[in-house]
């Protein structure tokens, strides 16, 4: 975890020093910013609804304690059991106490669960977690590795590694060498599919929630999000605070956003769970639990994020949406990637986020890195000021590196 | 072993102190592009170089001793690095930096001179009391130094009844422009680049043909996003009907070139400079920067590459010839 700013430097000398690892970078970091001009020429409107998206974010943002209010009564009037989370450690006695022991817990990929430790947690009071998304899998059975983007969590680590990993750890002894990745994923889906089955519990994170409704949208390709929020009995999901927006329908533009600027559009499914699955097929009564959960269960997580509310500059940070669109573009992420990163946030929007859940000690040495060009704010769907927002940690940090007297 | 943050702030701290500039380069070092020229000291409008372009020499040999201290082992870094940098800027030294290399920082400073001449724009210069604009304060967080500054700044333009200001490089124009209204009341004062102004005034400057073979144009971060300067370069270089090659990274999506990073880690600054200038270099041997940190690093990082990095004012003052 770095705690000063030579540790920071440390991390990216040595991240250049593998040139596997720089070469993975810039073929992701170049293929997926083509991809993304290529998406938003593609559909033009993506642009305006980025726009409105924008807006409707800063709305949200502005009114959060009521629309945290409004979204907590609406998961419980669709069936559903609502809970804040002050910080991690909250976060995790709440689920754990959904889930348990002695479980088999599926997840799909979720920042803040990552963020707040869930996975180690869940393990640690005896339950078996497969994470179902591959690159989080493969994450899982890494030694020494986080995710490098909010959406491609592996993308710096090379084909031969991850065969490492999952015939070393994972027990996939006769995975071959030399084998093409749709083996690995083959292999994969055939361990996971039985998990799936057994699970109890589902966990997924949320790309926006919906106050009015109490839905969870997520976003995704693989499906795993799909089956992991349909096929157990029990869906949890947990949920950023700054994820609610007012409407099912802008969290659906939300979704569209996240995709777009990811570069991945259409996506491939968009899920809307607004409750426990149900039905009212005979004689119109309507009984809890049909195919799908029956207990549907959102944690809204805080950990720090109201601390913020009153400052306008972090505010404008709070409306970020995870597409990871800043850190394709930015200069020290292109040369420094993962390194230039804590938890699971790397680039100009982590420094940001760091410096919300974590605090100045663990987000001022990264501020360091940003040189200020400004590449962020550009492409940033949501147009929000990154340069500012690391340029203002950057100078907390400094000042108290230099001590009050050279203040 | 990477540098100590505290240390590099503290001396560019002290050098500010001392010297008014973040490495502690002494006034004539400042001023002395100007002698000759019979520019006015002061005036309504004055060109206002904030010692940048006059730097560029050494803040080349200041990033490369940084960087083989960075490549050493630690301990005792501010002492150390402390003499060096005395060494590097008294008298004595100042003599190492081949009188050619500061010959032609200045010579580019004549050369925007030249062209604002040219231009009929009338202008003065502070001279000795020029102060330094203190972008590089901004740019490392020392807020608290960089505010009190600005104020310094500002007070001295009022001093001199300074009403406009033509700034010749993108890290003043950034900070005057930007973030000194959110530190210090500018009055009236108006800040203009001098790419700007030749611009407004371009039908005055008698540019012609130049003959020359291609050059590959890298807009500086905060001229093309910031300040959204971005296509009067290109209207003047185009007089001169010069054969220039957009890069894929230009325009509002140029790439960095590893400023200001080079003062907390020269290392990891030359990484990007490589990056940028090897990209650069793959359309043209010559490269037209316009920034005199731009230059300095994409000078470190191309030092094996057979590459020449012009100032935009150094081609343009050949069309004026």
């Amino acid at each position: 975890m770095p705690t000063t700013y030579r540790d920071v430097v440390s991390r990216a000398l040595r991240f250049r020093e593998d040139p596997k690892a720089v070469e993975l970078l810039n073929k992701v970091v170049s293929s997926v910013s083509s991809r993304v001009y290529r998406v938003l020429e593609s559909y033009p409107y993506l642009e305006y609804l980025a726009k409105e998206v924008s807006e409707v974010k800063r709305y949200s943002i502005a009114n959060l304690d009521r629309l945290l209010k409004q979204a907590m009564e609406s998961v419980e009037r669709v069936g559903g059991r609502a809970y804040l989370a002050k910080d991690s450690e909250e976060a995790r006695r709440i689920v754990g106490e959904i889930v348990g022991e002695g479980q088999i817990v599926i997840k799909s990929k979720s920042m803040i669960t990552e963020e707040i430790g869930l996975r180690e947690y869940l393990e640690e009071r005896g339950n078996e977690v497969w994470e179902t998304d591959l690159g989080m899998l493969i994450l899982q059975y890494l030694e020494g590795e986080r995710p490098t983007h909010p959406v491609i969590p592996v993308l710096h680590v090379s084909k031969e590694r991850i065969i490492r990993a999952f015939k070393t750890r994972l027990g996939l002894k006769d995975l071959d060498e030399g084998a093409p990745p749709e083996k690995i994923v083959e292999l994969a889906r055939q361990i996971l599919r039985e998990k799936f089955i057994k699970a109890t519990i589902g966990i997924t994170g949320a790309n926006a929630f919906a106050a009015d409704s109490g839905a969870v949208v997520i976003v995704e390709n693989e499906s795993n999000a799909r089956l992991t929020s349909a096929l157990p009995p029990k869906h949890i999901a947990v949920t950023s605070i700054d994820k609610i927006v007012p409407t099912l329908g802008d969290a659906v533009k939300v979704a569209f956003v996240q995709a777009a600027y990811t570069g991945l559009y259409p996506p491939t499914y968009i899920n809307i769970i607004a409750g426990p699955s149900s039905t009212a097929d005979i004689e119109y009564e309507r009984v809890v639990g049909a195919h799908g959960p029956r207990e549907y269960h959102v944690v809204f997580v805080d950990n720090g994020r109201s601390g913020v509310l009153d400052d306008p500059l972090m505010m404008d940070m709070m409306r970020c949406i995870r597409c990871g669109r800043c850190l394709i573009e930015c200069p020290a992420y292109q040369s420094f990637g993962p390194s230039w990163g804590s938890g699971p946030y790397s680039g100009p929007m982590g420094v940001g986020w760091i410096y919300i859940t974590r605090g100045i000690d663990e987000a001022g040495p990264l501020s360091m890195m940003c040189m200020h060009a400004g590449n962020c704010v550009e492409v940033c769907p949501l147009s929000i000021d990154l340069p500012n927002i690391i340029q203002r940690i950057k100078s907390m940090y400094v000042s108290r590196i230099i001590g009050s007297e050279e203040r | 072993m990477p540098l100590e943050l505290k240390d590099v702030v503290s001396l560019i701290a002290r050098n500010m102190e001392s010297k008014g500039n973040p490495l502690g380069v002494d006034v004539d070092t400042c001023v002395s592009w100007a002698s000759g020229l019979d520019l006015d000291k002061g005036g309504e409008t004055i060109l206002y170089t904030s010692c940048m372009y006059q730097m560029v020499p050494y803040i080349v040999r200041f990033t490369e001793l940084l960087e083989r201290f960075e490549g050493g082992a630690g301990g005792g870094l501010l002492l150390k690095i402390g003499k060096a940098v005395s060494s590097v800027v008294d008298a004595d030294h100042i003599a190492r930096v081949p009188k050619s290399e500061r010959d032609r920082f200045n010579g580019v400073l004549r050369g925007i001179a030249k062209l604002l001449k040219l231009a009929k724009v009338d202008f003065g210069y502070l001279y000795e009391d020029e102060p330094y604009s203190g972008s590089l304060l901004y740019e490392l967080g020392l807020e608290g130094l960089f505010s009190r500054h600005a104020r310094r700044v500002v007070d001295t333009f009022r001093r001199f009844g300074v009403r406009r200001v033509i700034v010749v490089d993108p890290h003043t124009y950034y900070v005057l422009g930007k973030v000194y209204p959110r530190y210090v009341d500018m009055g009236d004062l108006e800040v203009i680049h001098y790419i700007d102004m030749l611009y407004r005034y371009i039908d005055r400057i008698p540019l012609k043909e130049i003959k020359e073979e291609k050059y590959t144009i890298h807009d500086p971060c905060l001229l093309a996003r910031f300040m959204k300067i971005i296509d009067p370069q290109r209207e003047l270089l185009d007089r001169l009907n010069i054969d220039l090659v957009e890069p894929q990274r230009s325009r509002i999506k140029t790439r960095c070139c590893g400023g200001p990073l080079e003062s907390v880690s020269p290392k990891l600054s030359k990484t990007l400079g490589r990056v940028r200038v090897s990209e650069l270099a793959g359309y043209s041997r010559k490269i037209i920067a316009m920034c005199p940190i731009c230059i300095s690093n994409l000078v470190r990082g191309g030092r094996d590459l057979d590459i020449e990095v012009y100032d935009l004012s150094e081609i343009l003052v050949r069309g004026a010839g």
